[in-house]
């Protein structure tokens, strides 16, 4: 459980990431349109909520809550050293990570 | 006046940061290695390394306690779980039961135990992750509340240094995940960005409960008012009343005789049952005599609000009659208020106690980035003096935070690692061992704060990152040197409680050496511009490198 949400914590932050100026020059080498940086930040709060469930389902309340915070860093984490040292991997790698979330809740 | 409340706060994050920040570090650090302090301690005593756990550990245990002590007033049998591999058993004799029980109890005697033969083990004396863990707080050879109070006051400056430092620093949010390394100045304030807002609930959450856990020596009169003028009377006092509650149950029960007819291995199958995780100790007071009672403990708490047990076990026991198996109904849960309940979720926060090991593993990471965070604030301190005055040589002032930044930072990266190596080079039985590991640290340690200061500020950098880095590269061989559980075995054992200690210590050397060669590089075209104005000048801006 905690990997399905470590996998969709890393898909809001891309998500995230997207909608901001600067990152998605990173990854596409172009500015984000207006209407992708909309979608791209409702996207990512959406993911955000969603990567909560796993985590608390599995652990409890309390304990959920605090294993979610911890892999909101480690998340982010991954997702800043993508961006110093191998921004355009960035989709690519979301792909991955995108099938991670369903075979990870099943299993 | 915004820009003026800005800068205000901008000074007062530069100096209590800078004021307290090399007390903070060693906290951070120390208290990052904290989170496994069983792992680390399991590590420095090889000699249990051959233990593996065993379904039959809890039958082996008890009868070990039948054989060394059938007349002891109570058994306890700590069982191998997932931080630890042994089966540890203690009783404690009648007659020292009588004697402690004015003073609430005396320790008993103990014994390790091979958890899946039995046999006896003998480890070395060591002063183990404990020490590093005690530090945290306590520091060392200091008054114990003098300490206390003076990590109090750092913590009290962190919370401080927080909070201004996310009014300071707030254009972060702009460029969320941005690192740009070897950008000098640059790269070192978005180290210390990302560092400190990746993990900022983490910083805020340990900061402020380490401030309630140490909050009753900045407040020394508070326990008074609570406890009243002697707090040790009070405790006396609510434990004798518990014990005449224990001695009343104890006189009932009795009257159904001796013996057990229900096996233990049973109750501890129901205990399973009802928690879904592994018991991790049985006590049985009285064993084998009439009112005997058996209390099982599981191995951690599903909710941050309650209280660990002792030893950082989970709080919800079982109790049942030894004779019957009839389980006992528990006490009377406290009431507790919100703020209570507050409390005891912050406590057990702080000190992670009903985390799994993948959950401490979070925990580690977060106490990792707070350690950077902190690291990487100091020597942008310097850094940014130094690319001000461009070239120029600093001030006292400046060129001594320079200097004792290497001490504080590197040094002591250096001395954790002797400290590890004096572990295994040691003779395994000196007398006071443990006493001499940490004499070992505190000796490095106090090299390493004198060594910058006849060095060229790069150069002690350089030396001070590459001894860290290769003595922490060398664990795992140093490891294979000394005993027989090194990665060689442990790995293809799937030991991973000793062989993940020779991983990290070795990822931790291979950061450190990496951070060595950045600066060695800075070194090269920068040291002919710097030696001009003054051949001893300190090139600070050359440190200006990704940690």
């Amino acid at each position: 459980m905690a990997l399905t949400t470590l996998a969709l914590a890393f898909l809001s932050f891309v998500a995230f990431a997207t909608g901001m100026n600067r990152h998605h020059e990173q990854m596409r080498k172009t500015r984000p349109s207006p209407r992708v940086r909309q979608v791209s930040r409702a996207l990512a709060w959406g993911l955000l909520v969603l990567s909560l469930i796993p985590c608390v389902t599995a652990y409890g309340a309390s304990i959920g809550l605090t294993w979610w915070t911890g892999l909101l860093t480690a998340a982010a984490v991954s997702v800043v050293l993508l961006f110093t040292y191998r921004p355009t991997a960035i989709p690519a790698v979301s792909a991955v990570v995108a099938v991670l979330v369903p075979v990870s809740a099943l299993l | 006046m915004k820009a003026n409340f800005r800068q205000s706060m901008s000074w007062l994050h530069t100096w209590a940061g800078l004021l307290l920040g090399w007390l903070l570090f060693a906290v951070f650090l120390t208290g990052t290695i904290a989170y496994f302090r069983q792992e680390v301690t399991l590590w420095m005593q090889p000699e249990l390394h051959g233990s593996v756990p065993s379904p039959r550990a809890a039958e082996l245990g008890l009868a070990k306690l039948a054989e060394v002590a059938p007349d002891a007033s109570s058994w306890t049998v700590n069982l191998p779980a997932d931080r630890n591999e042994t089966l540890r058993v203690s009783w404690r004799e009648a007659a020292s039961a009588e004697r402690d029980a004015g003073r609430g109890g005396g320790r008993g005697e103990g014994l390790i135990l091979d958890a899946s033969t039995g046999e006896v083990l003998k480890p070395r004396a060591t002063a183990g992750g404990n020490f590093l863990y005690r530090f945290h707080f306590e520091l060392h050879a200091m008054p114990r509340a003098w300490a206390r109070t003076l990590v109090g006051i750092a913590t009290l400056v962190m919370f401080i240094a927080i909070i201004s430092g996310i009014i300071t620093h707030r254009r972060f949010f702009m460029d969320f995940f941005t690192f740009r390394p070897s950008k000098g100045q640059r790269s070192w304030l978005d180290a210390h960005n990302v560092t400190a807002v990746l993990a900022l609930p983490f910083h805020m959450m340990i900061t402020y409960s380490g401030l309630l856990l140490v909050a009753a020596n900045l407040l020394p009169w508070s326990s008074q008012v609570i406890f009243g003028d002697n707090p040790r009377a009070a405790m006396a006092a609510g434990r004798a009343a518990e014990q005449k509650e224990a001695e009343a149950l104890k006189a009932e029960l009795a009257k159904l005789g001796g013996g057990t007819s229900v096996p233990i291995p049973q109750l501890m199958a129901e205990a399973e049952r009802e928690w879904g995780q592994p018991v991790s100790r049985i006590t049985v007071s009285e064993p084998g005599k009439p009112g005997s009672i058996v209390e099982l403990l599981p191995t951690r708490n599903d909710s941050l609000i309650l209280e660990s047990g002792s030893g950082g076990l989970g709080g919800v026991k079982l109790a049942f009659v030894a004779k019957t198996g009839e389980r006992l109904s528990p006490p009377e849960p406290r009431a507790r208020s919100f703020v209570g309940g507050l409390q005891a979720s912050l406590g057990s926060l702080h000190r992670a106690r009903f985390a799994s090991v993948r959950l401490r593993w979070v925990f580690f990471l977060a106490g990792v980035c707070g350690t950077l965070m902190i690291a990487t604030g100091l020597v942008l301190w310097s850094v940014k003096r130094a690319e001000k005055r461009k070239g120029a040589r600093g001030t006292f002032g400046h060129r001594l935070v320079d200097h004792l930044n290497v001490g504080a930072v590197a040094g002591l990266c250096v001395a954790v690692a002797a400290y590890f190596w004096a572990n295994r080079l040691l003779p395994v039985d000196l007398a006071s061992r443990g006493d001499r590991e940490i004499q070992v640290f505190f000796a490095v340690w106090a090299l390493t704060c004198l060594h910058p200061l006849a060095r060229p500020l790069r150069s002690a950098w350089l030396e001070q990152l590459g001894a860290a880095g290769l003595l922490f590269v060398a664990i795992p061989v140093l490891n294979a040197l000394t005993t027989d559980s090194h990665l060689g075995v442990t790995i293809p054992a799937g030991k991973w409680l000793i062989a993940g200690f020779d991983i990290v210590a070795f990822v931790t050397g291979l950061a450190m050496l990496h951070a060595a060669r950045k600066v060695w590089r800075r070194r090269q075209p920068a040291a002919p511009v710097a030696s001009r104005p003054s051949p001893s000048a300190p090139p600070a801006a050359a440190v200006a490198v990704e940690s």
